[in-house]
């Protein structure tokens, strides 16, 4: 079982990679995505009325708020009969209440995207869990040749960019790296890093250590940071001055938040991390024509184009308006977050380094 | 029915009889076991399965000695809060200049306003580096805070802490304490409090060396309440714990009873202690207060002259109302109005743009209207309910046990905390035969279960106040129960209804620590919605669905006040 799983994470890693090569080499002009319109296949368009008579898709979401918020009003725009709703919670909670749905057929979610990779891929490979994704736009070439459509039931989507952000009130220099993040000036809570307790965590910290000296965790430990459950968290907390700088911090609400006066600023790391949020639809989905629907949009240039503005994506067209286009990026490790063991150890040893 | 008095005829003998004289009692008992103590068997035996192999779990869960002594911290702290300044509040309450009278609701209001929304407020005034209070504090040339080279200073406060969380939920008891102290303070004799002054004693010194011995037994009482409710806190702990992994009981519960990977025995072994607890205050409860109408709060006042007023009780009760109420509600509107949460006050940027937002979302108006509907179903089932049973308690007619059984059944939701019923009721009704999850249904079941010894002792307090001279007189005059019922002692009670039903609505409009269980992703409610908003981050968002909660509960309340008089409240 371990040894399948592996090498299903394996495929998918290859795969992944090649669609990154991929994503940096849009063409020179970009284009203006526009909503999906002209003509379409009778069942498609049977699928869309259906979708327009249920007039609603709910969204379990783990991505971040500003590009959910971006591809909602994409989506309502394109199809005003159907509204979005957007149910932000935890993945511990979500994953409990996607099992609690599924095995009493309470109609609940109908599209989630998350970040729960080992409890996903479990249920992408069973029968009765995931719905196939039906959608015209996920035949484009493009995201055939990405790899990211796994078992023909689930989409992974680099949407948001991790990038070191700062308050520039409180901290008006430049940050050209993770290395800066060992600045002696940002002891004792100054600094903002997430906590390990999910794989997709451990993964970060795996590819920062990876990608700096040996001993880089035992200095950061030695910045005492003050430790945030999720980046959202963390982007609210480097606006509000609780801290000065943040390690683990999404373009894409930075980006919000200096639109709405907050100071705030970012820099990209090189390379940059990002993890593939998962979107799926549930069996258990109580609108499932609402949720084609969304899902078609979302792999769609307009869709694309909304939600992956601050990270990559596979479709050339859209590529280069995207803040991964010019930044060499680095996804999840699927042989890390597939594997419980792998994870747990790498908490342990984790917890040990800081104390905590 | 009929309107000739009842006369057994032979074909009654039997069975009709037996249903007329027990038929309502064994059937409330057995409505009532179902709802209230079927959720709670079924925890204990399901954290007694294999053997117990949930309770070697729950000991082998990483930092659960932590978790045990913080939640023992929690418990005592809050309680030493709560009994200090209850009772200090119900003193000068009784002592308020008849000018500022008013005052004395002051101290019931935080447990009858949103108490997410309070603890929201908090984590805004005392934030260690941008609450507002300590932004204040700093610039006081006695507070010395070093500041870091980068960023801003912390403290000197910090609310994501034990001592934090110790202190909001104390302050969110103080109502609890205030009530059952100025219960016993009205019957006081004043004339031993008196003679304490003309003999020379200081009013301190009179307080302490008369009134405190005097009132030890509402102290014992409420301490020991107090204690049980601070052991089972889920909302303090779970928004204002997490930063630091501070952790007690009723959050584990959650972790195990809610979260993925779903395990409701280790979650039931949890709860096994605080379950336990519950069901020995009661017990205890009983035996120590042998009075027939044990949850009813005596409301006659004592027979000799009020206490002179003191100058310090209006300022002492204003002070607790604007440190404990106002500060965290203006904390609370500014964070609303503005874009994003910072320590510092900018005006310019002020705007409506949250509330529009939070207008224009269907999950926040869809958990605004199952917040209304839930409440609403919740009373409509409560409050005949609760009449039923008050009359079967009042007349005491029936099977003695039966009716023993009842009264520990309205007590239990009293003494088992909410997070115990909202783990039990969601495994119960999360898989067949009766599949509510995801329903309002599930939701107003709770709700019920939480209501009844609300419902139950308002009622009754109403129901001894009318005695039964009128229902008599109506029944001697030819009149069924039925038409007594309707005719006679629902009008005479109208108040305590009006009342009753209204306090119900406030007190469940802003329900969270049950809600946290058996709501579903789709189906939220206000509180919990705004838990998840917290733990996402969206501060301004959190601070508007505060402000539109406590928007709900206050037209609740005015209604209450409407309906019910000025002394609703006291009540409780």
């Amino acid at each position: 079982m371990k040894s399948s799983r592996t090498r299903r994470g394996a495929v998918i890693a290859a795969a992944l990679t090649l669609a990154l090569v991929g994503c940096s080499s849009g063409g020179d002009e970009p284009n203006i995505p526009a909503a999906p319109q002209g003509p379409v296949s009778p069942e498609w368009q049977a699928v869309i009325d259906a979708a327009n008579d249920e007039g609603r898709v709910t969204w379990y979401s783990v991505s971040p708020p500003a590009a959910r918020e971006a591809l909602k009003e994409a989506f309502e725009a394109a199809y005003p009969e159907i509204s979005v709703e957007i149910r932000a919670i935890s993945g511990a909670e979500m994953d409990a209440a996607l099992e609690t749905e599924h095995d009493t057929g309470t109609p609940g979610a109908d599209v989630v995207s998350a970040v729960n990779y080992a409890w996903a891929d479990e249920r992408s490979n069973a029968d009765d869990w995931f719905a196939p994704i039906t959608g015209p736009s996920f035949e484009h070439q493009d995201w055939v040749d990405s790899g990211y459509i796994v078992n023909g039931n689930m989409v992974m989507a680099p949407i948001g960019l991790v990038v070191i952000g700062w308050n520039t009130q409180l901290f008006p220099e430049q940050i050209t790296g993770y290395e800066d993040l060992l600045d002696p000036r940002l002891k004792g809570g100054a600094l903002g890093m997430i906590e390990p307790y999910a794989a997709v965590f451990s993964d970060w910290w795996s590819f920062i250590e990876e990608h700096h000296d040996a001993d880089f965790l035992e200095r950061m430990a030695d910045q005492d940071p003050t430790f945030y459950p999720s980046a959202a968290v963390m982007n609210e907390s480097i606006a509000s001055g609780e801290i000065a700088v943040g390690g683990f911090a999404t373009a894409v609400d930075l980006a919000q938040l200096k639109e709405d006066g907050a100071p705030v600023d970012f820099m990209v790391p090189d390379p940059a991390w990002t993890a593939q949020n998962l979107f799926y639809v549930p069996q258990s989905a109580g609108n499932p024509n609402a949720a084609q629907v969304f899902m078609d949009f979302f792999a769609s240039p307009a869709g694309q184009a909304a939600v992956a503005e601050f990270g990559a994506t596979p479709l050339k067209e859209v590529a280069p308006d995207t803040l991964g286009a010019n930044t060499p990026i680095v996804l999840t490790t699927m042989e890390h977050v597939l594997d419980p063991n792998w994870t747990s150890e790498y908490e342990a040893n984790w917890r040990t380094i800081f104390s905590r | 029915m009929s309107g000739s008095p009842a006369k057994a005829t032979p074909a009654e003998s039997g069975v009709a009889r037996w249903v007329r004289r027990h038929g309502l009692g064994v059937g409330l008992a057995l409505i009532l076991s179902f709802l209230v103590l079927f959720p709670l068997v079924r925890l204990l035996q399901l954290a007694l399965e294999n053997g117990g192999e949930a309770f070697a779990q729950a000991l082998a869960v990483p930092g659960i000695g932590t978790t045990l002594l913080t939640t023992a911290l929690l418990g005592a702290g809050s309680l030493i809060i709560s009994v200090v300044l209850g009772t200090l509040l119900a003193w000068f309450a009784l002592r308020l200049p008849p000018r500022h009278r008013w005052l004395a609701t002051v101290p019931i209001l935080p447990m009858v306003l949103p108490g997410v929304a309070v603890v929201v407020g908090w984590a805004f005034l005392l934030s260690p580096q941008v609450g507002y209070i300590n932004v204040a504090l700093r610039e006081l040339p006695f507070i010395n805070v070093p500041a870091p080279e980068i960023g801003l200073p912390s403290g000197p406060l910090n609310i994501y802490s034990v001592p934090g969380i110790i202190l909001v939920t104390g302050l969110q008891m103080v109502p609890l304490v205030f009530l059952f102290v100025q219960g016993s303070l009205r019957q006081l004799n004043f004339e031993s409090i008196e003679a304490a002054a003309v003999a020379g004693a200081s009013p301190a010194r009179a307080f302490v060396s008369v009134v405190l011995p005097l009132l030890r037994p509402a102290l014992v009482y409420s301490a020991a309440f107090a204690m049980l409710i601070g052991l089972g806190q889920l909302t303090a702990p779970q928004f204002l714990g997490s930063r630091e992994n501070i952790r007690v009981l009723a959050t584990e519960i959650y972790r195990f009873g809610a979260e993925s990977p779903t395990n409701f025995g280790l979650a039931a072994a949890i709860s096994s202690p605080l379950l336990l607890a519950g069901v020995a205050f009661i017990i205890a409860q009983r035996l120590l207060l042998r009075d027939e109408f044990r949850f009813v709060t005596a409301g006659a006042r004592g027979a000799s002259r009020p206490l002179p007023p003191s100058r310090l009780a209006a300022p002492v009760i204003a002070a607790f109302g604007v440190l404990t109420l106002a500060l965290p509600f203006l904390a609370l509107i500014f964070v609303a109005l503005s874009p994003y949460w910072t320590g510092q006050f900018n005006f310019e940027v002020f705007s409506l743009r949250n509330f529009e937002k939070a207008f224009a979302d269907p999950g926040i108006l869809d958990a605004l209207v199952t917040s209304i509907v839930t409440s609403l179903g919740a009373m409509a089932i409560a409050l005949p309910l609760g009449y039923l049973l008050t009359e079967v308690l009042y007349r005491r007619r029936g099977n003695r046990v039966v009716l023993a059984l009842l009264e520990f059944i309205v007590q239990v939701p009293l003494g088992v905390p909410a997070v115990v019923f909202g783990v039990g009721l969601l495994f119960v009704y999360v898989g067949n035969p009766f599949m509510l999850y995801g329903t309002r249904l599930l939701l107003v079941l709770t709700y019920v279960v939480i209501v009844l010894p609300f419902t139950v002792r308002m009622q009754l307090a109403t129901r001894m106040t009318l005695g039964s001279a009128f229902d008599d007189a109506s029944r001697a005059s030819g009149a069924g129960i039925l038409r007594t019922h309707f005719s006679v002692v629902m009008p005479m009670m109208r108040g305590g209804l009006v009342g009753a039903s209204v306090l119900m609505f406030v007190i469940l409009s802003h329900e969270f620590a049950a809600s946290m269980f058996v709501r579903s992703t789709r189906t939220q409610v206000l509180g919990t919605l705004l838990y998840d908003q917290w733990s996402r981050g969206s501060y301004p968002m959190v601070a508007t669905v505060s402000i539109i909660m406590s928007i709900v509960t206050a037209v609740g309340l005015f209604i209450a006040v409407r309906a019910g008089g000025r002394d609703t409240l006291q009540r409780l």
